[in-house]
């Protein structure tokens, strides 16, 4: 009966012992929602640059000074990317070494 | 025979470990010496039921005994001169004298005061509570289902110094609580819930809702806690009563003990049944006494006959006066035989917000429960349903609770147990708050002159039934707008014991928290601002943590000295998930009433998900020491080393001593005095953030054509963040009189919580809009003072008073270089800030140094002149036209602060036999707070309370006149110099008001706000009343830009609970083959007091959703009715 109840205790044992394991932390505050900055081709910030700031212009076009830019929707991306390109740069910080 | 042994042998070991817990260890190896044994059994004087466990000891001498598990010892003594000495925790200790018997049976009497005497402290120690040398509070279980709440926190309201409770809304709704102070500025300040072991945490920010406008509170997570099930609740209240639990102790822990089955007590069968009516007797003032529409027409206006047109789309409420046997077109009037609209009487529904709500709100909740100790097994098994509907038509709330605990002995030394709560939490619709959806926003705003219940059937599709296009259908709301939820949680441990010897044992174990949420949000075509079909939308989140824990404790008695030191190791991880899909705001459902994602064109689907994960490793060691039970010192240490924070800063060590010092035992105090403890108290603890909080990634902003998009946040983060750190000092003393008759409790506590995490704004020309960094010091210091008595005890009579008292004030005494104040909310021309103590500018409070309380209120004062040498000083400067009121200033002023002076809790407990009446009563006194629905409804002139205050010129209205000027001038103090400015005039000649023409009709409701204008050239216009006074119709009188006309004082009395009781006589009830029959009537959360508040609104919720917490201090359509409840208890054990 002892030698069963010492397999018993062992048995618990080797369970606990199992079940902790310290965690690395390191790896546990890696972001996985996101792209990590070390690793992501920052080239595909332009897009979003280019298409805010198209946006923002067509904005404008339709609302503040409607009728200084009057191209079409669809054109005021590229077009309008070369003329504001100096701005994003302002507004967007590091991202600067891209261009 | 062999087996017999065995079964002996385990339970005299049983009752080891037994007297082990009782803290006073003994040799069971009796020596023989000579002379007598004595034998006898023990009972218990409340019930005659045998006490196992109690200790029988031998007078002047090691020797001693255990009873058994029927109460029965047998002790060898010397002679007939020796005296036992018997003693059990939580009873009176007895000694009798030997004498010529052999056979000594006695009743131990309970110590009242003894049994709450022995406290849960941290990592679920049980300690005596003299040997504490901080403040914990504690509730018995009983107090909390005495009168039920559908959350136990409120049923602790009122009850325990040093702890602030808010309700944020109806039953259901997330319930907050912050002890000794908001410390920190960056998290809800809510404390960690310890349930048998599991942490749980319990932030209030389960806040919801898809589409535009739908706000709804989902509860938080403690609120899925079954009360039923609770034995005790401990409050940790300072960091030094905390810190064994490290990172997450910065707020204070509660710890929360199940129940369980009691050694010896045989199998009990316990049911109970709770139910209670919610009956509505105060709503919110509305204004019945005008019809809707901007002028208040009188027949004699539009010389006689039918009034214009009452449009209800001009949604306010100072049209023509009801029930005077005008006539007019209104709302949904009946066609004559051409198709033209009929008049119809002007008549007031005054109950239109009654008759909206159902009659009562309904809660019942049933409860049973087995439990059964035998020699091998120990377990209770509970299960609790709880089922509400609340008095907004369609809302419900319901939870169904299975719990178990068990414990059983593997080996003579080895005890295994286990806790496990399985909850599920379900609505189908929690009514949404804020505004938009909320179903009693747009009761109250049905005009005063249409009867709701013709609302009621309200439609469908593009058909809704509504007043006008302004309207929303309160009904439609209640019972289209479907923001449902399912909540499942399982929390549970498995906990090894293992009495190494008498003296060494290790306890090892694993918790777990896991929770499974899913929340729906299904809007039916007709709300307006969901006009593509209504929306929907899913979100699930799902929440793991597990802790594994290790402890080894080492206990050593000496004669003068004792020692207790544990050494042990945690790990906790957490996992956290969520996905959402739903339509974007104002985007819709391809078909309507279909409520799939699928439904849902790909344009204008909004999905997303996101994972978390942290962990904390961490080590500690506590060690007490005693000497001669009248100096205890606690010393604590952890280190923990947490994930979130970057590698180089991510160990931290939290230190906490204590010290308890009995003066009645080291010098004679009389037999008067009980006890006279002292203590004192410091330690340190901290905050860690939230993963992912040190580098900021990139995120998807979705394709453009074929380009992928990345972008990059516009707030930075701090890779060297530190965790906040408190460091807490207290002093106490602790005293008892009189047979304990009388007691007090004092505490006085500093805590310096440093390193806040705070998100500090950047210049636009660095690229980012804040950075997040560590900074600051805040000082919160607070005094909590407990007095209790007993002032009636005889044989049928017992009286318990408890008086509890807190104060508690947070200082920002630093903030960091350039940044002088934290912005925490701006709502209702009111703000909540920051500022650091000692600041000083000219535009706040006119350069007067700022105290820096945490909690302050600012606003715009009162546009007046500032030219001392102006004959008009101080008069209010107006603004021109339709502005021709009082307007701001750009400088702020502090106006009130959303925190209580104090909290005063009154309990009470009278019993006469089997009857027992308690009461307890809660006091807040002092704090401000901010009425948004106030300001909106007066906005809208449908605020009683508003048209009540104009001031009345009496015969000098009608007509401006010198007179009136004087008049105006005599009440300067009231009318110009005042800080609650009221227009004079009103909506009718009754009030005083004063002719305006509204094309080419003149009607008598206008009111003038007296002051001076600006006349342009540096000079000023009187508008006094005289000639040349701009009259403004009463519909623009509201001053929208005054910030304090809405700021109310936040001081009331509640009654939080009132119950009686009957038991009926244990006599009776065992002829019945009962245990127990106990049964109860009781009310709870009553309104009886408020000082600023008459018109309707609870001070209590001033707490508004906004984004993913709540704002305190600012109620904003958070208009629940106040209620009477009415319940019944009915309770049986067999």
């Amino acid at each position: 009966m002892y030698i069963i109840k010492n397999k018993f205790i062992i048995l618990l044992s080797l369970v606990f012992v199992f079940t902790i394991s310290c965690r690395d932390l390191d790896e546990l505050n890696i972001n996985p929602n996101g792209v990590d900055p070390e690793v992501a081709d920052l080239n595909l910030l332009l897009p979003t640059i280019i298409t805010g700031i198209s946006r923002n212009v067509v904005n404008l076009g339709f609302g503040d000074i409607a009728g200084v830019c009057s191209t079409p929707k669809k054109m005021a991306g590229p077009v309008v990317i070369i003329v504001m390109s100096g701005v994003s740069i302002v507004n967007h910080g590091p991202v600067t070494t891209v261009f | 025979m062999k087996y017999k042994n065995i079964l002996n042998n385990l339970r005299d070991r049983l009752f080891i470990v037994i007297g082990l817990m009782s803290a006073i260890v003994f040799s069971v190896n009796a020596e023989i010496i000579q002379g007598l044994t004595v034998t006898g059994r023990v009972t218990a004087s409340l019930d005659g039921e045998g006490l196992p466990g109690v200790n029988v000891v031998l007078k002047g001498s090691q020797e001693g005994t255990i009873t058994d598990i029927s109460g029965n010892y047998s002790l060898n003594v010397v002679d007939e001169n020796s005296v036992l000495v018997f003693s059990y925790v939580g009873y009176n200790s007895e000694e009798i004298t030997v004498g010529s018997r052999t056979v000594i049976d006695i009743e131990m009497i309970e110590d009242i005061t003894a049994l709450s005497e022995v406290v849960v402290t941290a990592l679920g120690i049980k300690r005596e509570e003299k040997s504490l040398g901080y403040s914990v509070a504690k509730v018995k279980g009983e107090e909390l289902t005495r009168v039920v709440n559908e959350n136990f926190l409120n049923s602790m309201a009122g009850k325990v110094a040093g702890v602030t409770i808010n309700s944020t809304g109806a039953p259901g709704s997330s319930v907050s609580i912050v002890i000794r102070g908001a410390s920190s500025l960056s998290t809800d300040n809510q404390p960690l819930f310890v349930v048998d072991g599991v942490p749980i945490e319990s932030s209030i920010n389960n806040i919801g809702g898809i589409g535009d406008r739908n706000q709804v509170d989902y509860g938080n997570a403690i609120s899925d806690l079954d009360p039923e099930s609770i034995e005790s609740v401990s409050i940790l209240k300072g960091p030094s009563a905390a810190a064994l639990y490290g990172t997450r102790a910065g707020n204070g822990v509660v710890i929360i003990t199940t129940k369980k089955a009691k050694k010896g007590q045989g199998m009990k069968v316990t049911i109970s049944s709770n139910t209670v009516f919610d009956v509505p007797y105060k709503l919110f003032d509305v204004d019945t006494r005008f019809a809707t529409g901007f002028f208040s027409y009188r027949p004699e206006n539009v010389g006689g006959g039918v009034l214009p047109d009452i449009n209800a789309s001009d949604g306010t409420g100072a049209g023509p006066e009801n029930d005077k046997g005008y006539w007019a077109v209104q709302w949904d009037a009946p066609l004559d035989a051409n198709g033209q609209p009929i008049p119809t009487e002007v008549v007031s529904y005054p109950n239109n917000v009654r008759n909206f709500l159902n009659d009562y709100g309904f809660s019942t909740i049933n409860s049973a429960s087995v439990s059964n100790s035998t020699e091998d097994l120990n377990y209770r098994l509970g299960f609790t349903n709880l089922s509400s509907t609340g008095l907004i038509p369609n809302s419900d709330l319901y939870r169904n609770s299975f719990a178990i605990a068990a414990s059983t002995k593997l080996m003579d030394k080895l005890t295994i147990s286990t806790d496990v709560n399985i909850n599920k939490t379900w609505s189908n619709n929690r009514p949404a708050g804020d505004r938009g959806t909320n179903p009693l926003q747009w009761a109250y705003s049905t005009p005063s002159n249409i009867d709701i219940r013709k609302l009621k059937d309200y439609g469908s599709g593009n058909n809704i039934k509504n007043v006008s296009g302004n309207h929303q259908n309160p009904y439609f709301l209640a019972n289209e707008v479907n923001n449902s939820f399912t909540r499942y949680r399982i929390y549970g441990n498995v906990v090894l014991n293992w009495e190494i010897s008498p003296n060494f044992s290790l306890m090892g174990r694993y918790l777990l928290n896991k929770s499974d949420e899913i929340k729906e949000t299904k809007i039916a075509p007709g709300y307006t601002r969901e006009p593509n079909n209504g929306t929907y939308g899913i979100v699930e989140s799902k929440f793991l943590e597990t802790n594994t824990e290790i402890m080894g404790t080492y206990k050593k008695d000496w004669s003068d000295f004792s020692l207790s030191v544990s050494a042990g190791g945690n790990i906790l991880y957490q996992a956290g998930a969520s996905i959402s899909n739903s339509a974007k705001n104002g985007s819709g459902l391809i078909v309507p009433n279909v409520y799939t994602v699928q439904n849902i064109s790909s344009g204008a689907l909004r999905y997303r998900n996101s994972r978390s994960e942290k962990a904390i490793n961490s080590v500690y060691g506590i060690a007490n020491f005693s000497w001669k039970y009248m100096l205890y010192l606690d010393l604590t240490a952890r280190n923990d080393w947490s994930s979130t924070l970057p590698p180089s800063n991510r160990s931290y060590f939290y230190p906490s001593a204590s010290l308890s010092f009995l003066l009645n035992e080291a010098i004679n105090l009389g037999s008067k005095v009980n006890m006279l403890k002292l203590r004192a108290g410091w330690a340190q603890v901290g905050n860690d953030t939230g993963p992912y909080r040190l580098v900021n990634t990139y995120g998807d902003a979705g394709q453009w054509g074929d380009a992928t998009r990345l972008t990059k946040s516009s707030g930075l983060l701090a890779p060297n963040l530190l965790p906040e750190e408190a460091t807490s000092f207290e002093l106490g003393t602790d005293i008892k009189m009189f047979d304990n008759r009388l007691r007090f409790e004092g505490t006085y506590y500093t805590v310096d919580n440093r390193n806040q995490i705070l998100a500090i704004p950047l210049a636009a020309s660095s690229g980012f809009s804040g950075v997040q960094i560590n900074a600051g010091l805040m000082q919160s210091k607070g005094w909590e003072i407990l007095i209790g008595g007993t002032p009636i005890s005889t044989n049928n009579w017992t009286w318990d008073l408890n008086l509890n008292f807190t104060t508690n004030e947070t200082v920002i005494k630093e903030l960091t270089d350039g940044v002088d104040f934290v912005n925490f909310w701006s709502s209702e021309k009111v703000r909540s800030i920051g500022y650091v103590e000692g600041y000083v500018s000219d535009a706040v409070d006119y350069g007067k140094p700022q105290d820096g309380v945490v909690g302050n209120l600012y606003g715009n004062p009162i546009k007046r002149v500032r030219d001392e040498s102006s004959p008009y000083y101080n008069y209010p400067l107006l603004g021109e036209g339709l502005d021709a009121k009082w307007v701001v200033e750009d400088e702020l002023t502090k106006i009130g602060n959303f925190n209580p002076d104090f909290i005063m809790g009154l309990q009470s407990v009278l019993s006469y036999k089997n009857f027992t009446f308690s009461m307890t009563l809660d006091w807040r006194s002092g704090g401000q707070y901010v009425s948004g629905t106030w300001r909106r409804f007066t906005d809208a002139v449908i605020n009683k309370d508003w048209r009540e205050q104009l001031v009345n010129p009496g015969d000098l209205g009608g007509a401006p006149s010198p007179e009136l000027k004087q008049w105006v001038l005599d009440n300067a103090d009231e009318l110009l110099f005042n800080e609650y400015l009221r227009p004079v005039g009103g909506p009718t000649p009754e009030f005083g008001g004063f002719p305006e023409s509204f094309s080419g009709v003149e009607v008598f409701d206008a009111i003038f706000a007296p002051g001076v204008r600006a006349d342009g050239e540096g000079g000023y216009i009187e508008n006094l009343g005289e000639e040349g006074t701009v009259f403004l119709p009463y519909v623009v009188g509201y001053p929208w830009d005054v910030s304090i006309t809405n700021l109310f004082d936040a001081d009331y009395v509640k009654l939080r609970e009132i119950s009686l009781g009957y038991r009926l006589p244990s006599a009776v009830a065992q002829k019945i083959g009962m245990q127990d029959i106990n049964i109860s009537i009781y009310s709870r959360n009553i309104i009886l007091w408020t000082k600023d508040s008459k018109f309707g609104v609870d001070p209590e919720g001033a707490y508004k959703p906004s984004g993913s917490g709540f704002s305190q201090g600012i109620e904003f359509y958070n208009v629940n009715p106040w209620v009477l409840p009415l319940g019944f208890k009915l309770g049986f054990t067999f």
